[in-house]
């Protein structure tokens, strides 16, 4: 019995660590496909490769799921199960809307809101979710969207008179290199966070123990998992970032980088670490600011309400989930939510084929009235 | 008590004592830290780019100094992705 569970949460923690990717493929390559440092398809081919690299590179597998936010013994199969659907469904719904938002804080809110409907609030450590999701957040914003607006200020400043095109080539040749370090530093992190969810999950099931290490396996499906899902490539984010916040140049997309690089990196490295999705948005609308540029605040204004809303919407959803499992009960109650998860994944998928977002389009001029671009090219996302 | 076993003592409740909430000392690393290595970066490779393209425009000992400048700060530019990816594999 126990088996059939352990493979639906297996399959769907990889399920989320595929939507992981293509959801965060923008956090690495969206500004230097908007600059041309990449070609759209080379682009997502890069961080691809990287990605998985990052999956095989890390040092620490981190064995804990929310660990600090709820309490790590009470945690079961069907948590982790129903936790892993609200994360699914924010991811596919905000990629469907075209908005970056934390696939952490998905996870995070699935697990606490299955963990509530499970166990009751006091399985949760509400301050945990308070450093590790909200003040987060308003770091990300003030950190690195002030670090990308001095940046691209004294970039341009200090390359005033020399001509566009060395200019814009350098920066265009640095561009590959920062973007490359985002799309290498995602997969040690993010590809680390499903193998954690596995391994528990088969602890839970007494298939490890505590102390084993991680199965190469994991290691192995986790890295290829995310490294797939980067390259399909989540056009409509990338699309958004790289257009629609602000009209981007060269020097700015290196700022933009290097302000993201730079911000996830020291924080990581000293115990605090910050939502790449947010630190990366954060240091585009700071490179318009910093260039002097528009910055289209309504477009921004739509992601700041998306990043409040992740951890209560996948916090519903994972409550949701949990609370149609236990009702019908049993491998019945799995496989049914189960089915339930891949039909609203078909059908946000459905609705988003009838104005699709693909490598050809991916940079078409941002129409504020019209934001998708209305070619439809056969393959896309 | 021996001053070793005081030391012990303090130790073990340093480590036993709940963790604060927000890591103040850690959080100001991380602002400060940003913004220097931040803005340092792209400054030099600013620069760099100003003294290549003043390098490939003058001539005689000008041209020199401004090629091995640029130059310089690329590969202060390129240490600094190493140091990043360093980090990467070392993070706390």
């Amino acid at each position: 019995m126990h088996n059939l569970i352990l493979y639906l949460v297996i399959g769907t923690a990889l399920a989320f660590d595929f939507t992981n990717g293509f959801h965060d493929t923008a956090n690495a390559m969206a500004t230097s496909i908007a600059t041309g440092a990449f070609k759209p398809r080379t682009a997502v081919s890069v961080a691809a490769v990287l990605n998985l690299a990052g999956a095989f590179l890390s040092l620490s597998v981190a064995a804990t799921i929310a660990s600090g936010i709820v309490n790590q013994d009470l945690v079961t199969l069907p948590v982790i199960f129903a936790g892993l659907a609200g994360a699914i469904i924010w991811n596919v719904t905000t990629w469907y809307a075209g908005i970056p938002s934390s696939s952490s804080h998905a996870l995070i809110g699935g697990v606490v809101g299955a963990m509530l409907a499970y166990k009751g609030s006091a399985a949760v450590q509400w301050n945990g979710v308070l450093s590790k999701v909200l003040l987060p957040a308003i770091l990300a914003i003030a950190v690195a969207g002030t670090l990308a607006t001095v940046a691209t200020w004294l970039a341009f400043k200090i390359t005033k008179g020399v001509d566009a095109e060395p200019k814009n080539a350098g920066f265009r040749l640095a561009q590959k290199g920062s973007a490359s370090m985002i799309a290498l530093a995602h997969g040690t992190n993010d590809a680390q966070k499903t193998m954690g969810i596995i391994t528990l999950a088969l602890i839970a099931n007494n298939t490890l123990t505590p102390t084993d290490t991680t199965p190469t396996w994991v290691i192995a499906s986790c890295g290829i998992a995310i490294a797939l899902g980067t390259f399909i490539g989540g056009w409509r984010i990338i699309r958004t970032m790289g257009k629609g916040i602000t009209d981007l140049e060269s020097p700015q997309g290196f700022a933009a980088e290097t302000s993201s690089a730079t911000t996830i990196l020291t924080s990581s490295y000293l115990g605090f670490p910050l939502s790449t999705t947010q630190v990366c948005t954060s240091s585009v609308v700071g490179s318009g600011l910093g260039a002097g540029v528009t910055v289209r605040w309504p477009v921004f204004g739509r992601m700041i309400v998306a990043w409040i809303l992740t951890f209560p919407a996948a916090l519903g959803v994972g409550a949701l989930t949990f609370g149609i499992q236990s009702a019908i009960g049993g491998n019945a109650g799995v496989a049914v939510t189960a089915g339930l998860l891949a039909a609203v994944c078909l059908i946000v998928y459905l609705l988003s084929r009838r104005a699709p977002v693909t490598p050809a389009n991916v940079n078409d001029e941002w129409d504020p009235t019209h934001e998708l671009p209305t070619a439809q090219p056969a393959a896309a996302n | 008590m021996s001053i070793l076993a005081a030391a012990a003592t303090a130790a073990t409740a340093a480590k036993t004592a709940p963790k604060p909430l927000i890591d103040w000392t850690a959080l100001g690393q991380s602002v400060v830290f940003s913004l220097i290595i931040g803005i340092a970066i792209v400054v030099i490779l600013a620069f760099s780019i100003r003294l290549h393209a003043a390098g490939q425009r003058g001539d005689g000992s000008a041209k020199v100094v401004e090629t091995l400048g640029a130059w310089l700060g690329i590969i202060v530019v390129v240490g600094a992705i190493a140091a990043g990816i360093w980090l990467i594999l070392h993070k706390g």
